[in-house]
């Protein structure tokens, strides 16, 4: 009987898949670019004080982004 | 009584006051001062209709922000006024509060000077006195900001309402096509003897006053006073080179746009910020304007958004939802306008160009800067602004980039007020007229309009250039 796989690894398994042929490549532009998302999204948010962040621009409370997050 | 001087060319009486320019200030300077029996000479360097030929000389040189002078004011009888919107709002006795920006002092008068010409002022302007001004949304700001109070004239054209009434009246003389190119001192150069004007054929004589009051503008009459460098090199009341100095505009800052939650109870909303807002901080006031988007559906864009993800998920057919995102028009949506208070600084100036216009004068070249506390302003401002609204539970305001980051520059636009060229102080190192609006080192020469303003608060300037005109007229008349 086959072993049944979980959610995790095989998200885990996809994601190791598609990596490894830009990881293991000597100038691989692909892992370049899978940065570039993830820093961007940081960079447009940013602290305003201990009450309000700035996201892209939009002035948010902080309460609202843990509320989404949770 | 009116004349074309390119016709008429003939003065030879001697009158009591000699008032050049004839804009809200001009015209209501010389009904006041006709009332009071005074023998009056009003001039007008354009026609009594806008020509190209009298626009062009207010072509400038501007090495600063471009604060397009040439299409703001107009160069006609009436003035600017023939163009104005007719947003009216008072000073606030905090505006003439004493404080130093910039190093420079406030308002050598108080509150108290003006607020007795209000009411008067607001019937020239034909606004509803009973009704006086007020605020068209409710208190929807925690705090820091309240809602602006103002008054709508219809705009009063001041060509249309007293052009018939100043040729009516025996003991004023206006002439028009008459631009003023120079003023002649005496030899202790305390008073000023007469003015030069000339027509478009290059014309001139003198005319002849007791006393001489210059309604030009913030613009025009700094230029004319450094014009008259015939007898003293840095031009007339310019000792302390303060003439052309602390150039003032109300700064259009595009602060962002906004997404209301409940656009279906009002279409706009304008707010004022709080004196105590304004003082803790140490900056500037400020009118914000928020205007919502007109073709409101039932909601808000922000309930709407989180409506229609809500229906995505499984309620509606797919048919229905491409429905709803093509009429869906934006309701609640809108940009923030502002009109904030720019402090006096002394590098945002007005000095003279090299070159002519085709009457001889230098042009005015043109150095409108913003100082620190002006961006401090705009900054702590447009954030305030921004916190309040979701405070208030109002929605979301995205701000400019410019307002959080500090290292880029702002962008602003202008209001067409153009203020504090020849500021009021009690000190002449500080300014150019005394608290009687008197050229400080000169006994008969006086200034009205916007250039003698010490700040400018965050209202629109015609309604306190008539209060302050009719201050003049009163202390004159006697």
């Amino acid at each position: 009987m086959p072993k049944p796989i979980s959610r995790r690894g095989f998200i885990t398994t996809l994601s190791l898949g598609t990596a490894a042929p830009s990881i293991f490549a000597k100038n691989s532009s692909y892992a370049t670019s899978l940065t570039i998302p993830s820093k961007s999204t940081l960079e447009k948010l940013k602290p305003v004080d201990d009450q309000f962040v700035s996201v892209d621009g939009w002035i948010l409370p902080t309460k609202t982004l843990i509320r989404g997050a949770l | 009584m009116l004349f074309d001087f390119n016709v008429q060319t003939t003065i030879d009486k001697n009158y009591d006051v000699c008032i050049v320019g004839t804009g809200p200030a001009g015209i209501t300077l010389a009904r006041k001062l006709s009332k009071s029996g005074k023998k009056v000479v009003l001039l007008e360097a354009g026609g009594l209709n806008y020509s190209e030929e009298s626009q062009d000389f207010y072509e400038c040189e501007s090495i600063g922000h471009e604060a397009w002078p040439k299409f703001t004011r107009l160069r006609y009888f009436g003035g600017t006024s023939n163009h104005w919107s007719g947003r009216c709002r008072p000073f606030d006795s905090s505006d003439f509060n004493a404080r130093k920006i910039n190093g420079l002092p406030g308002w050598p008068i108080r509150y108290s000077a003006v607020q007795p010409y209000l009411e008067e002022a607001m019937e020239i302007l034909d606004l509803d006195t009973e009704q006086g001004f007020k605020p068209i949304n409710k208190n929807l700001l925690k705090d820091h900001f309240s809602p602006d109070a103002f008054s709508k004239s219809p705009p009063t054209r001041f060509k249309g309402k007293y052009l018939s009434e100043i040729e009516a009246t025996k003991n004023i003389d206006c002439f028009y096509n008459a631009t003023a190119t120079d003023l002649t001192l005496d030899a202790s150069h305390r008073t000023v003897t007469h003015v030069e004007i000339s027509n478009y054929k290059n014309y001139k004589t003198n005319i002849s006053a007791h006393k001489f009051i210059l309604c030009l503008g913030g613009i025009e009459t700094p230029r004319f006073m450094l014009n008259c460098n015939n007898q003293i090199k840095a031009g007339i009341g310019n000792s302390n080179d303060m003439v052309g100095r602390c150039f003032m505009e109300h700064l259009n800052v595009r602060m962002g746009s906004f997404l209301y939650r409940d656009s279906e109870t009002v279409s706009g909303m304008q707010f004022y910020g709080d004196n105590e807002f304004v003082e803790r901080n140490n900056i500037g006031k400020s009118n914000i304007t928020l205007g919502i988007v007109k073709k409101v559906k039932s909601y808000g864009r922000t309930k709407a958004i989180k409506t229609f993800f809500k229906n995505l998920a499984c309620q509606m057919e797919i048919e229905d939802k491409v429905q709803f995102i093509s009429d869906f028009k934006c309701p609640g949506m809108g940009n923030i306008g502002t009109l904030i208070e720019q402090s006096p600084n002394l590098d945002s100036r007005i000095t003279l160009s090299h070159e002519t216009d085709d009457l001889g004068l230098n042009k005015t070249k043109f150095e409108w800067k913003i100082s620190d506390f002006d961006r401090k302003t705009i900054r702590k401002t447009g954030l305030a602004m921004a916190k309040e609204f979701a405070n208030s539970g109002l929605g979301n305001i995205r701000l400019s980039d410019f307002i959080l980051d500090e290292n880029l520059e702002i962008k602003f636009g202008h209001h067409a007020h153009h203020m504090g060229t020849t500021r009021m102080s009690e000190n002449p190192k500080y300014g150019v007229v005394d608290k009687n609006s008197k050229v400080h080192e000169l006994d008969n020469l006086y200034i009205a309009g916007s250039s003698v303003f010490s700040t400018g608060g965050a209202c629109n300037p015609t309604m306190p250039i008539i209060q302050l005109c009719l201050r003049l007229a009163n202390h004159l008349k006697g």
